[in-house]
């Protein structure tokens, strides 16, 4: 009698990436009635052609920027947070009011807000434009360069960038509006981890000479959130490689690939393209990037961190 | 020498007041405990020593020196925590280095990898690793510093806990009830391990406790808080043998002291179930001699005597009933009922005397009228207080006690007559 949790766990997860692996050595489309094997084909695809070495790059790039900050600014969100005497509430709900918010529509409103021209981003920024004391303050030309070949400056005679639609400014915009959403859920978990450190350790570490708030975070607050923030970057990091809303809503893996992240490439790939060969061996290839991260990370973290 | 004084320090939490205008004297190097019953605020009031918490008003000086803007770090005070507050990612080592680490390197060499960077932490490193090897030998220690706090017992991270103060040569330590979370046993043993170090650093201690028997064995001396103010300070010998206040007579000593209930029938005369008593009484208050008022008699468990067998000559004698047997080995308490009070008083006999001593046994008991303590309507000591009576010292002056302000202006012919015109 084999027990109901192995069961459900050999159905759910385990026969599913079975299929996928399968699935990826072929070149199978959704409605056709005939499989055609082509062996190792699609992973040699995946590992030549420039467009998803591009996806590599999108990927890891946008994991590497979304994981610290939005780690270190649920953090600070949380420390400062904490340590209010009043409206503590306040702030609270303001922060995690991004997390509770439909991503979708908040990513619509962001496009609007982003628009190179009629959106309000923009607008406030070319708001100094016309004022000589706040554009000598953004151009830098107090302290003697052009005016003209500073980025603000710059910007002002062409125009402010097309933040959806520039390569260069494309990823980052995208990891903005994540990490605007995420850091709200990764304060409220510190927040709980926080609450959790021993009163008399703080009192402790007074008696003991430690008088700065940056020595006593690094002697008792950091150490005792230790598998909080295991935990927090377990959570960012699964979800961020996760990513899709905001790509499909906002820039389609555009420009020219810039945001082409392998969520929306297994997207594109199998269901838009009919491509289900190729995008199982997209999915393989990412399921082994989360395996080997995470095992990673338990090896190098995990190790350090203090359980009580 | 006082060496930390406290004046008329007041703690207010909200609108309740839980330290009300409090002096305290602690001398160099003595064994102070602050010792009460839950809730009194004598942990309060070490927080306010160390300066964790700060008082609503009144002053503190160490060595002659107001602290009270000072932080707790540059107070060089230590404290040692009833959950000994270890910090449980740190080894042994580190956990006694910390204090040492705080105050011998600054912030750069104290960072992981910059601090082999600057040359002068390699001396200070051996410095410290010289102190803490040290401590941990005088403490027993050497075999557990790499352990965490995790994997070690309740008495051994009490060690810890002790070390990381001793490690620094503080001006004084504090003791927050170090002894609570320990089993009976291990308490009594580190009560000695306590003493001893105090006796070989000859620091000041003050040592906090809800524990009478810890504060008797322990101090130099001792001082009784009840609901927020200072009752009484004096040798462990001074309390339980004059106490002043009938709160600090029950507080002290075990089993807790017998209460009887009688009248002041004339001056220097009180009534107890019909019997007159002639006793010596000084008041401070004119009601206290009204005739017909209340008083409380103390008698301590050792001072009830059987008077069939081998007893001293008594000056009043009762009859009662047994109603319980307390065996402890050495010593028997007979919990007897005297048929007047509610209230049976408890005998502390030794294991001859209590043989053949069954419950339901009508015994005669009897006591000497100068083992009394005579207490008013309010609980203050009434009667008179004399070295020759009672064996013991009219308290230091850092008492607030009225009533003993009272006996000292009187002055001694009139306390010997017994006689007060207040």
């Amino acid at each position: 009698m084999v027990s109901p949790a192995i069961v459900l766990m050999v159905i759910i997860l385990l026969i599913p990436v079975v299929v996928a692996l399968v699935f990826s050595f072929s070149s199978y489309s959704l409605g056709s009635n005939h499989i055609e094997w082509v062996g190792w084909d699609n992973y040699q695809r995946l590992f030549s052609r420039s467009t998803y070495q591009k996806m590599f790059s999108a990927t890891l790039a946008y994991v590497a920027i979304v994981v610290p900050f939005s780690v270190a600014l649920g953090l600070g969100a949380a420390l400062l947070i904490h340590s209010l005497r009043f409206a503590q509430d306040f702030y609270k709900t303001i922060y995690f009011l991004p997390v509770m918010a439909s991503l979708l529509a908040m990513a619509i409103v962001w496009e609007f807000a982003l628009h190179p021209t009629i959106g309000i981003i923009n607008d406030t920024l070319a708001y100094a434009c016309d004022k000589p004391w706040l554009y000598n303050i953004f151009t830098g030309s107090w302290y003697g360069t052009d005016p003209v070949t500073s980025w603000y400056g710059n910007s002002c005679e062409r125009g402010f960038p097309l933040w959806l639609g520039d390569k260069s400014y494309a990823l980052w915009t995208v990891a903005f509006i994540s990490i605007w959403q995420a850091f709200g859920f990764n304060m409220v978990l510190y927040l709980a981890g926080l609450s959790s450190v021993p009163r008399e350790l703080y009192h402790a570490s007074e008696m003991d000479g430690v008088s700065s708030a940056w020595s006593q975070f690094w002697l008792v607050t950091w150490p005792m959130l230790g598998p909080t923030t295991v935990f927090v970057v377990t959570i960012t990091m699964i979800r961020s490689f996760q990513v899709f809303d905001t790509v499909e809503a906002l820039t389609q893996g555009g420009p020219v690939k810039s945001t082409y992240v392998m969520m929306y490439a297994i997207y594109e790939k199998a269901i838009q393209q009919n491509l289900v060969g190729m995008g199982s061996a997209i999915t393989i290839v990412f399921l082994i990037f989360v395996m080997l991260l995470t095992l990673l990370q338990h090896l190098l973290v995990e190790r350090k961190v203090h359980y009580s | 020498m006082t060496h930390i004084k406290l004046q008329k320090i007041n703690k207010q939490f909200g609108n309740t007041a839980i330290i009300q205008a409090l002096d305290l004297s602690v001398v160099n190097g003595e064994f102070l405990t602050l010792v009460g019953p839950s809730g009194c605020g004598k942990s309060t009031l070490l927080r306010i020593i160390a300066g964790l918490e700060q008082q609503t008003s009144g002053h503190l000086f160490v060595e002659d020196v107001p602290v009270d803007d000072k932080k707790p770090s540059e107070r060089d005070l230590a404290m040692v925590f009833q959950s000994y507050a270890l910090y449980p990612h740190l080894t042994v080592f580190e956990n006694i280095a910390t204090p040492l680490r705080m105050r011998l390197l600054n912030v750069w060499q104290r960072l992981p990898v910059i601090r082999r960077c600057i040359p002068v932490t390699r001396q200070i490193d051996k410095k410290i690793h010289a102190q803490v090897t040290d401590v941990a030998e005088t403490l027993g220690l050497t075999s557990l510093l790499d352990r965490k706090p995790g994997q070690l017992s309740g008495g051994q991270r009490q060690r810890v806990a002790v070390g990381r103060a001793i490690v620094r040569q503080p001006k004084a330590f504090l003791f927050d009830e170090p002894l609570s979370n320990l089993d009976a046993k291990l308490r009594v043993h580190m009560r000695a391990e306590i003493t001893r170090l105090h006796q070989q650093l000859k620091t000041t201690f003050i040592y906090v406790t809800h524990d009478q028997a810890e504060a008797m064995t322990m101090s130099d001396r001792i001082a009784v808080m009840m609901e927020g103010q200072i009752v009484q300070v004096g040798t462990p010998e001074e309390v339980y043998r004059n106490p002043l206040d009938i709160r600090v007579a029950r507080f002290i000593g075990s089993p807790e002291i017998n209460i009887l209930s009688g009248n002041i029938i004339d001056s220097d005369v009180i009534h107890l179930w019909g019997i007159s008593i002639n006793v010596p009484l000084c008041y401070s208050r004119q009601d206290a001699i009204e005739k017909g008022s209340a008083v409380a008699l103390g008698l301590r468990a050792e001072n009830i005597f059987l008077t069939s067998k081998n007893s001293p000559h008594c000056d009043v004698h009762m009859q009662g009933k047994v109603i319980l047997v307390e065996n402890l080995g050495a010593e028997v308490f007979v919990h007897v009922s005297l048929q007047r009070d509610n209230n049976a008083v408890i005998m502390r006999l030794s294991h001859k005397e209590a043989a053949g001593i069954g419950v339901d046994q009508m015994i005669e008991v009897g006591f000497l009228v100068e083992a009394l303590f005579i207490f008013d309507s309010l609980g203050k000591r009434i009667d008179s207080i004399t070295t020759q009576k009672k064996g013991a010292s009219i308290p230091s002056a850092e008492i607030n006690s009225p009533s003993i302000n009272n006996i000292e202006r009187l002055g001694a012919a009139e306390i010997a007559s017994g006689i007060s015109n207040v």
